[in-house]
């Protein structure tokens, strides 16, 4: 072996695991001798005296690489870097053998399993040689960030990082923050008013210094990595001067324009100036251009007219606003199933179906009825259906199951039976009541009376007297039931937000199949995604109710100040690297980073790389026709090196 | 019956395609029902029972189901192992349609009415003289008659009719 | 626009006014049409229940003969439509069972390679042939007459590119045509097929259809398939509800200008209709 190095080989026992399969004492016999290889076993080399044991040999013999022949490298790969660079050599010139899972672990035979181990072995000693010592880099993290959306996910992470002193962007793209729980009128299983518990924290994030407020705005642009991020904000043209309004509304009064209304779900009609809802924040309304008969017209113009504080201002643009960020956090909800697709349940052809978000509408005292439940032609209901699972565990429509609308469903029961003494059915396929006093709902409504009927109706029909007739077999009974009601609810499915597609293509995040944002780790990392420094929470990474929109808020803004108190993290030095000189600018590596860490460099018609975003995965590396990408420490040379050595 | 337990496996039991059946109020076991016992295996059951020989092949259930599961195959392919264990149903009509038709289309190619008539109902006068007028009215105004038509390649069609069971699919 | 005819059994038997209604609509509208050579029956919603195999080889020997003129297949009879869809289909996602059928089929000359689409002779006329030429040959309308549209069950299920409970080609038709369209959510209930013969039950299914049309106050219920135009016309007495039943092809072969003597005059006068 022509080389220079010293390079010591430690094998692992990993107790009966390695050495139970592998003869390790006639290995080393074997191969004991060879100039500069040093050979060494030991039971635990993870152990703190199995790590002591390098540190001494590597002292000992001015070890310059090392071989550790043990368990897999995804294990203990960090625990030796660590040894090494304790015992003062660089943690990249260390190779972990994998002799256990891809070896012991594996082979049945003892004699065949020892061979391959002594060729694994071989096969590391042989690239352990070419490696290069990398250096980790270091990046410093911007103490400022960005949270997209502001629901009550976004409005907690929000507050989180707010009061631990850092500069938070909330950026809304509704005219008020709140989100759709400020739609909600009362929230299960305590049946607390929901805008009496939001609305304090919407007054704390207009009262807290450190978070500045852009609603009616929307993020266009993103780029750059963790700790650096790059975001170009569109802040759309209110029409009225935020710092002018005092919110009085007479302009609203004046307004001579209705518009269905999209905080009551088209339910009621709002005018082309506007405050959504009365707890709105910021307290200033907006101007609908495309319905206002200034915008659409040149005529009206009673608001600005008639505002004693001249706030309302028609030549206002769209202001550009760019800003540097640390981290961001992804908050932007969901948006709810249109049931018009499902032709059967006739929503839209037939009066008084609803779906769950108009309900909650009509039973808010700040709703289209004032909180009265009326059908269409002004009576009360004597008899409600309410259908789970409209949408939802359904190939034809939405897969997975929307996780709260069995509770919602249930809540609606409650409510509606206490409003109307109306006789209530619920249709449903399965109960899934998991919250913390979910159960304890459940029996409270079964003692209201409300009947439960587990089978999913097949249609709604209208009858000749105007009631609804619901088709469904009762499955338990096993009795085909045909029950007419006044009024139906469509519990409907949860669904990805529109913007959802449009965002991951600007951050780089992955979608789920579900299309919902992709999480790093379903159970140890939710809300954590691909992209370092980039976090999403609440319903935008699945269905889920605010309990747990506001845990993984919590969560989401406990990564991201740790982030921030670090000041600096430690990027992996294991990246792709370029050869400018081989570079075609073919694009075909751009387009197949997950990362988004390769972009076109037009001026030099090559690809360009940030190593900060690299992940080292290698993708890019093999679908390089030109060789010009190279990944280190899995370069050509230590690939073939690692390839000889088994030959 | 294994095949049609493997696509069932995925059946939540919702009960959407009972409840969508056109014919579910005269049926003994609901849909949903029968899927249920098919898997638990009350194959005897199953094969006894009335519903599937009602079945119309509208779709609604397969279009509705929730797991996408094709029902009405189902059905098609329990009509075939019930004749194949010799389990006859309740409506001996029905069944007589279906084996006269076969024949017809087994000689001729195509239908050709009176012989399908005429080999379908003879065994049930009712039904045979109450539509009796119905086939003279027809013959009168020449919309069927009396003289079959036999497709030119009949033999041939004869012929590989006789290798369908031989095929394993 | 050329296209493969298949016809099945009942538009060459009981229905042929319904196939002299569709023919001479085509001649107007220079739709050639060329009958598969030598067809043979589809085998219906019957073989398959008692013998799939069997049906594949009837369906598929039909499939492999249309092949031979490379055109869509345009059938006008629901019934003929899912049983040759269906095959095809399942052909074409089960390429090991098309090559066992093949098999057989070759010992009487024949292959099918799977590269035949099946379609409706309606959603032809409405999506290839198109509003703007129906229009510019339509020499009398249909002003003033309610119509409902019934598509029956097999054409827009399982396998339509419309949405299976609520297809709109026929209104569609009917809209250009300038008839009134009444709304009719009964429009994709079974008729009953061919169990009605035998199963007393499937009359409850033709009265709600036959009912739901005369409460909606319309002047006829028009029909896509042979199948169910029988099936609504026969029972009338027994049920005690009267309605005329249309084919569509008769309606639009009254607009396109053609003699109402052409025009199936057996299957149902229109004169009565059109007062």
């Amino acid at each position: 072996m022509k080389n220079k190095e010293k390079i010591g080989v430690f094998i692992c026992h990993c107790g009966t695991n390695i050495a139970g399969k592998i003869d390790i004492k006639n290995l080393i016999q074997k191969n004991s001798g060879k100039e500069n290889l040093f050979f060494f076993d030991y039971p635990y080399f993870c152990s703190e005296p199995g790590q002591t044991f390098i540190k001494e040999k590597i002292n000992q013999l001015n070890l310059t690489r090392i071989v550790i022949a043990a368990c897999s490298p995804s294990l203990h790969e960090k625990t030796f870097q660590k040894v090494a660079q304790e015992a003062g050599i660089n943690p990249y010139l260390i190779s972990c053998a994998n002799i256990r899972e891809q070896c012991s672990w594996v082979t049945l035979d003892k004699e065949k399993a020892t061979e391959k181990a002594e060729k694994i072995i071989f096969s590391h000693i042989n690239r352990v040689i070419y490696q290069e010592p990398l250096f980790v880099k270091e990046v410093e993290i911007i103490p400022r960030v960005l949270i997209i959306g502001g629901g009550i996910a976004g409005i907690e992470a929000a507050l989180q990082i707010a009061r631990s002193g850092k500069e938070v962007y909330l950026v809304e793209k509704e005219p008020s923050i709140g989100g759709h729980m400020a739609k909600l009128d009362k929230t299960f299983p305590t049946l607390d008013c929901a805008s009496c518990i939001l609305t304090p924290k919407m007054v704390e994030v207009r009262e807290n210094k450190n978070v500045k407020l852009f609603t009616y705005s929307e993020v266009e642009e993103v780029s750059g990595f963790v700790g650096n991020f790059k975001v170009k904000i569109r802040k759309k043209a209110r029409s009225v001067n935020l710092l002018k309004c005092t919110g009085c509304g007479i302009c609203i009064e004046k307004c001579p324009v209705k518009v269905d209304s999209e905080f009551d779900m088209g339910l009621s009609k709002r005018k082309a100036i506007y405050i959504p809802f009365p707890q709105a924040v910021p307290q200033v309304p907006v101007i609908d251009r495309e319905n206002c008969l200034w915008f659409t017209n040149n005529k009206c113009g009673v608001c600005k007219k008639i505002c004693p504080f001249s706030a309302i201002d028609y030549n206002m643009e769209d202001e550009i606003v760019v800003e540097k960020f640390g981290a961001i956090i992804v908050a932007t909800g969901f948006s709810l199933f249109n049931p018009e697709t499902i032709y059967q349940y006739g929503y839209k052809r037939f009066p008084n179906i609803f779906t769950s978000l108009e309900i909650e509408r009509l039973l808010s005292p700040t709703g289209p009825t004032s909180g009265e439940i009326i059908l269409k032609d002004g009576k009360i209901p004597q008899e409600v259906a309410i259908i789970h699972c409209v949408g939802s565990r359904d190939e034809n429509y939405q897969p997975y199951c929307s996780s709260i609308c069995c509770l919602y469903s249930l809540k609606f029961a409650y409510l509606i039976k206490e409003k109307t003494k109306a006789k209530i059915y619920n249709f449903y396929i399965d109960l899934r009541l998991t919250r913390k006093g979910g159960e304890d709902f459940y029996n409270r409504v079964l003692e209201e009376g409300i009947e439960f009927i587990r089978g999913k109706p097949s249609q709604i029909k209208m009858q000749k007297d105007g009631k609804l007739l619901i088709e469904c077999e009762d499955t338990l009974l096993g009795k085909i039931r045909k029950i007419s009601v006044d009024m139906v609810i469509l519990s409907t499915a949860i669904c990805p937000e529109k913007s959802t597609p449009f965002l991951a293509r600007i951050l780089g995040l992955s979608l789920s199949q579900d299309g919902f944002f992709q999480e790093k780790h379903p159970k140890l990392a939710p809300v954590s995604t691909m992209v370092e420094g980039i976090y999403i929470a609440g319903c935008c990474q699945g269905p889920k109710d605010i309990p747990e929109s506001v845990a993984q808020a919590g969560l989401a803004a406990a990564e991201v100040i740790s982030l921030i108190d670090r000041k600096k993290i430690e990027i992996s030095p294991i990246v792709a690297e370029i050869n400018e000189d081989y570079c075609s600018g073919c694009g075909i590596c751009i387009e197949l980073c997950p990362y988004n860490a390769l972009e076109y460099n037009s001026q030099k018609i090559k690809a360009k790389l940030t190593p900060e975003k690299c992940f080292g995965c290698g993708i890019c590396v093999s679908a390089c026709f030109a060789g010009a990408l190279s990944l280190k420490n899995y370069r050509e040379q230590e690939i073939l090196a690692q390839i000889e050595g088994i030959l | 019956m294994e095949k049609i337990v493997d696509k069932i496996k995925i059946c939540i039991q919702c009960g959407i395609c009972s409840s969508s059946c056109p014919l579910n109020f005269a049926m003994d076991i609901p849909m949903r029902k029968l899927i249920g016992l098919i898997k638990a295996g009350y194959t005897k059951e199953v094969l006894k029972s009335r519903t599937f020989w009602l079945c119309l092949s509208c779709y609604f259930c397969k279009v509705r189901c929730p797991k996408k599961i094709d029902l009405t195959h189902i059905m098609y392919n329990l009509h075939e192992i019930c004749l194949k264990q010799n389990i006859l149903p309740e409506n001996k009509i029905t069944l007589q349609i279906y084996k006269a038709f076969i024949k017809v289309v087994n000689i001729f190619g195509r239908n050709f009415e009176p012989l399908m008539f005429f080999l379908s109902l003879y065994k049930f006068p009712k039904k045979f003289l109450r539509f009796l007028p119905l086939g003279i009215f027809f013959l009168k105004r020449k919309r069927i008659h009396l003289l079959p038509y036999k497709i030119k390649d009949s033999e041939n069609l004869k012929k590989i009719l006789k290798e369908a069971e031989s095929i394993e699919i | 626009m050329k296209y493969t005819y298949y016809p099945g059994c009942s538009l060459k038997s009981t229905e042929i006014g319904y196939e002299d209604s569709l023919k001479s609509s085509c001649e107007v509208l220079g739709i050639e049409l060329k009958e598969v050579l030598d067809w043979n029956c589809c085998g219906a919603t019957i073989f398959p229940k008692l013998s799939y195999k069997s049906y594949l080889l009837l369906s598929t020997r039909n499939l492999a003969l249309a092949e031979i003129y490379g055109e869509d297949l345009v059938t006008a009879c629901n019934g003929c439509l899912n049983a040759l869809n269906r095959a095809n289909f399942y052909l074409q996602d089960n390429k090991n069972v098309l090559e066992k059928i093949n098999g057989v089929l070759e010992k009487v000359g024949l292959n099918y390679h799977g590269k035949i689409k099946v379609r409706h002779f309606l959603e032809v006329i409405v999506k290839d042939v198109g509003e703007k030429s129906i229009k510019e040959k339509i020499k009398k309308g249909i002003h003033g007459i309610k119509v409902v549209s019934y598509y029956g069950c097999l054409y827009s299920r399982p396998f339509s590119s419309e949405d299976p409970q609520n297809p709109y080609y026929l209104e569609t038709l009917l809209k250009i045509l300038g008839a009134e369209i009444i709304d009719f959510p009964s429009k994709t209930n079974c008729c009953g097929g061919i169990l009605t013969i035998s199963e007393e039950n499937c009359l409850k299914l033709i009265k709600d259809i036959l009912e739901e049309a005369q409460k909606s106050k319309a002047d006829c219920i028009v029909t896509i398939c042979p199948l169910c135009h029988i099936n609504l016309q026969l029972y009338q007495k027994r049920i005690k509800i009267f309605m005329p039943i249309v084919y569509f092809t008769q309606l639009l072969g009254y607009s396109l200008g053609i003699e109402i003597s052409k025009l199936g005059k057996d299957i149902f006068s229109l004169k009565g209709l059109l007062k």
